[in-house]
């Protein structure tokens, strides 16, 4: 148990990283594309394209984070004033479907990725491949649905023993 | 009785849907007695970039697309794209398909769908958005918004500063101020996209740099579920049939290029040093093609003279 | 028809028991698509397209800069110094603490994207001090959690740009379009709060009066906000940059002020970035969500039926905004903001638009709309926050704090139909 919450929380940090960096490169090539533009006026050839594997990368690393967190929105009006083991029971079928929902998108990112790399897809500017870039998408949605995974297994634990609710 | 789901990826009120692909439609129900019905999803339901995919995929029944989002797949239908072969929509829509019959159709580039038409749309000129562009020398130093492909290259080639975006989120860029010219598409649809406004100069190319090119397809399973006697029909009105409805873009694009020349928005043409610098590059741009048609086991040099020559003859 | 209201019906009964909205979306438009397409291929291909296409996109990348900005402002602690500098201001009128906990709510929104936020950092600054000079509960926590939803109307807003990016609507002139609305909003706010002293004098006393010495001394930080401000929406307004270009820049200077500020180290700089991601992938799982889901909706022909019927109906423009006004309330009330936006925004604007109505002002009355549904109970998402903030308060008692400023909302959202050049007239200069 404690070695498995040690793993996770490495795990987490390293994702946390990972997740962070994109965002970054989007701050400083935006600025330095619009720098560029009007003070060399030549803009960064192909910017847009690298701000887009960017943006696919810092959602999908942060998705394992968010929903090890339990931080996807949920409406949970009929959830909040009921007792802890009723949530619990109700909590079951939450993250399986949810784990069930990431599961299609991965599956389908990767068939989607397959597709990709069969079809020569690639951006028009850099000429990036699609394909990688799709693959790396289900790999962490795969990771998120092992997490989902996990967190139902918590939920369906605390049905059994009411004084242990998962948050 | 077959229905057939399309798509259109640029807005339902866009003039190319109204003028040219519902009539279209609306032709096909009725020489097929409304047999083979057409309908068209109230939003588009893809990207551009997806519309063949989903097609594939059956996420709709039909669709058209852009070919510079198809480079990877389809490589002989970019001739349209290359510069100084084009005259207007209605010529170059039917050389391409003419084309397409006589050199690509053994290629089979388009073997995930059904192919209905090849069409291009007019060449776009250069929109100065305060002065002119002329020469080399206007284009030295200034930013310029262009869709992406041969006009992007052609245009860095000369040494202006390029920024490239699709040409839905131009209206983003050209309307801040941002650059201070555009090129890339015709009037027509500098008009959709609300820029026409910006531009306060338009320079003519000769030949055009580039026509911005479509197909236009449907699934497989989906139109083997059509009788043959129907398949035929359909058939008989799209392909050339289909090029030539063209036509109506070529009509529009004239009577708006006449409403901003009545605005006293200058009309000019590009000046020897713009024109040599282009060739230069065009000719690369052309040797390139020809290349990659070599690979595909086509006659490049063929096909290109077949096809300037298809463009200007059927461009009245 | 028929199959989008089983699609509503099984997506409200899925995400009332607690399923993540998402991912209820997700499930419901996937399986509601292959029915009416005869396929589930085609459902699964649909679904892969739209999850690459949302996420890689350049253009969205809007979204996750204004985030970042917003959290790099929050964690600056401007917000101390903008509240003193409206309290030396106007602390000495009657309610004036409250007064300044709008003036400074607004002044903090030209440079943060989020009503949470807002309400979060004004929460920790402007509640005490009230308190503390005996202003009634209701009053310091309901101000505070209504003035936040001026970080959403005034410009820069995250929700704006939700909705320009579902819509395909231009955030350059969304945010210029939103400039008046939220300042008449911020003006109708100062009203609410001379409603309230004046009915329960006892509520709001008076502070001190300040010398003009120390109210010029005051207005030091002003100026970052106003340096800030200047640069992301008059640049946006000049064509300097993209709203995308603006938001990128407006992240920078925002780090920039930490910086100067002493208050930006490298933890809280990848903390920064790292929340960042986690919000984006929040919010992006939504997206795709609504966007599978809207894709269901349009197969199954009810935007075609409704836009048909309200041509029928001869509702008119005014009917069907008022019956829109209603929907928001009653969802507004039951949900989380963002995610109402997001699964209304693309029906709403389609029906919207199809009879005449300005896109731009469309986004901004929708906006309008989505706020009120941040105070009212039970699902109050910036009274939560400032509950959050001070736990001894009863929520019945910010909720019933919030209820005149909710009122103020809905004169404004009056106005704003009954005026709509309120909304468009700014647009004709750019
Ligand atoms: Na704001
Ligand atoms: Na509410």
């Amino acid at each position: 148990m404690t070695t498995r919450a040690f793993g996770f929380s490495y795990f987490a940090r390293v994702l946390g990283y990972v997740s962070a960096l994109p965002l970054a490169l989007i701050v400083v090539l935006t600025f330095s594309d619009v720098f560029a533009r009007y003070v060399f006026a030549h803009p960064i050839p192909g910017a847009s394209e690298i701000i887009q594997f960017a943006m696919a990368m810092a959602i999908f690393t942060a998705l394992p984070l968010v929903t090890q967190a339990g931080g996807h929105i949920t409406v949970d009006l009929f959830t909040s004033g009921v007792s802890n083991r009723r949530k619990a029971c109700l909590q079951v079928p939450a993250e399986l479907l949810s784990g069930v929902a990431l599961a299609v998108i991965a599956w389908r990112l990767w068939v989607q990725a397959g597709e990709y790399a069969g079809n020569n897809t690639a951006t028009i500017v850099l000429d990036l491949n699609m394909a990688p870039l799709a693959y790396a998408m289900s790999i962490f949605s795969a990771v998120s649905v092992v997490v989902a995974g996990v967190r139902t297994i918590e939920a369906m634990r605390a049905v059994a023993t009411p004084t242990e609710v998962p948050q | 009785e077959t229905k057939l789901l399309f798509n259109m990826f640029m807005a339902p009120q866009d003039p190319f849907n109204t003028l040219v692909l519902k009539p279209w439609a609306e032709d096909v129900i009725k020489a097929t007695d409304g047999r083979v019905k057409i309908d068209f999803a109230p939003a588009s339901m893809a990207s551009p970039q997806a519309q063949m995919d989903a097609v594939e995929k059956g996420v709709f029944d039909g669709a058209y697309m852009y070919h510079g989002f198809l480079q990877g797949r389809v490589k002989l239908s970019q001739i349209a794209h290359l510069p100084f072969i084009n005259v207007n929509a209605k010529g170059s829509s039917i050389a391409l398909w003419r084309t397409y019959e006589k050199y690509f159709a053994d290629a089979n580039e388009y073997k995930d769908v059904q192919l209905l038409s090849l069409f291009t749309f007019p060449g776009g000129p250069i929109y100065g958005m305060s002065d002119p562009v002329k020469s080399t020398a206007d284009l030295d130093g200034i930013k310029i918004y262009s869709v992406a492909g041969n006009v992007a290259d052609m245009l860095t080639a000369t040494g202006a500063g390029v920024v490239v975006a699709p040409a839905a989120r131009s209206y983003e860029i050209i309307s801040g101020g941002t650059v201070d010219a555009f090129a890339g598409y015709p009037l027509y649809s500098a008009t959709a996209f609300h820029t026409a406004q910006y531009a306060k100069a338009v320079t003519d190319i000769p030949g055009q740099m580039s026509a911005p090119s479509f197909a236009l397809f449907v699934n497989k399973k989906r139109w083997q579920a059509i009788s043959e006697a129907d398949r035929k029909i359909v058939m008989d009105l799209s392909g050339e049939a289909f090029a030539a409805r063209l036509e109506a873009i070529d009509q529009l694009e004239a009577k708006l290029r006449k409403d901003v020349a009545d605005q006293g928005i200058p009309f000019i043409e590009a000046d020897e040093s713009l024109m040599t610098a282009f060739r230069t590059y065009g000719k690369k741009l052309r040797g390139d093609w020809i290349t990659t048609a070599a690979e595909l086991d086509v006659d490049g040099e063929a096909a290109l003279k077949f096809y300037e020559q298809e463009a200007k003859a059927n461009a009245q | 028809m028929i199959a989008s209201l089983i699609g509503f019906g099984i997506l409200f009964l899925l995400a009332f028991a607690g399923v993540p909205l998402a991912f209820a979306m997700l499930i419901v438009g996937t399986i509601g698509f292959a029915l009416l397409r005869g396929s589930f291929e085609s459902a699964y291909s649909m679904l892969a397209q739209q999850v690459v296409d949302a996420s890689a996109n350049d253009g969205m990348a809007v979204l996750p800069m204004f985030i970042l900005m917003g959290l790099f402002v929050h964690k600056s602690d401007l917000s101390e110094d903008l509240y003193k500098a409206a309290n030396a201001w106007l602390g000495h009128l009657r309610g004036g603490l409250a007064h300044a906990t709008v003036a400074a709510c607004a002044i903090f929104a030209a440079i943060s994207g989020s009503s949470i936020a807002t309400a979060a950092t004004m929460s920790k600054v402007a509640i005490p001090p009230m308190r503390r000079l005996g202003y009634h509960d209701a009053l310091s926590c309901g101000s505070v959690a209504s003035a936040g939803v001026l970080g959403v109307l005034i410009p820069p807003s995250v929700p704006l740009v939700v909705y320009g990016l579902l819509t395909n609507t231009d955030i350059r002139q969304l945010f210029i379009a939103a400039i008046v609305p939220g300042l008449m909003l911020a003006l109708l706010f100062v009203i609410a709060v001379v409603g309230v002293v004046t009915l329960r004098p006892e509520w709001g006393p008076t502070g001190e009066r300040k010398s003009w010495q120390e109210r010029f001394a005051s207005l030091k930080s002003v100026w970052m906000v106003l340096v800030l401000f200047v640069a992301i929406i008059g640049g946006l307004y000049a064509g300097i940059f993209t709203a995308t270009e603006s938001a990128g820049i407006g992240a920078s200077g925002a780090l920039l002020i930490g910086v100067l500020r002493r208050k930006m180290t490298w933890p809280t700089l990848f903390e920064c970035l790292k929340d960042t991601a986690r919000t984006t992938a929040m919010i992006f799982t939504i997206v795709f969500g609504a966007f599978v889901f809207a894709n269901f909706i349009t197969l199954s022909g009810l935007t075609a039926a409704l836009i048909d019927m309200l041509q029928q109906q001869n509702m008119g423009t005014l009917g069907l905004l008022l019956m829109m006004m209603v929907i928001y309330l009653i969802l507004g009330a039951l949900m989380e903001s963002l995610s109402l936006l997001i699964l209304t925004a693309p029906i709403f604007h389609a029906i919207a638009t199809s009879v005449g109505i300005h896109p731009i002002w469309f986004g901004i009355f929708v906006v309008m709309m989505i706020e009120i549904g941040l105070l009212t109970p039970p699902v109050g998402m910036n009274v939560f926050t400032v509950k959050t903030m001070n736990p001894d308060v009863p929520i019945r008692t910010i909720f019933k704090g919030s209820m005149p400023f909710v009122a103020a909302n809905m004169v404004g959202v009056g106005v704003f139909i009954a005026f709509p050049i309120i909304g468009v007239f700014l647009l004709r200069w750019f």
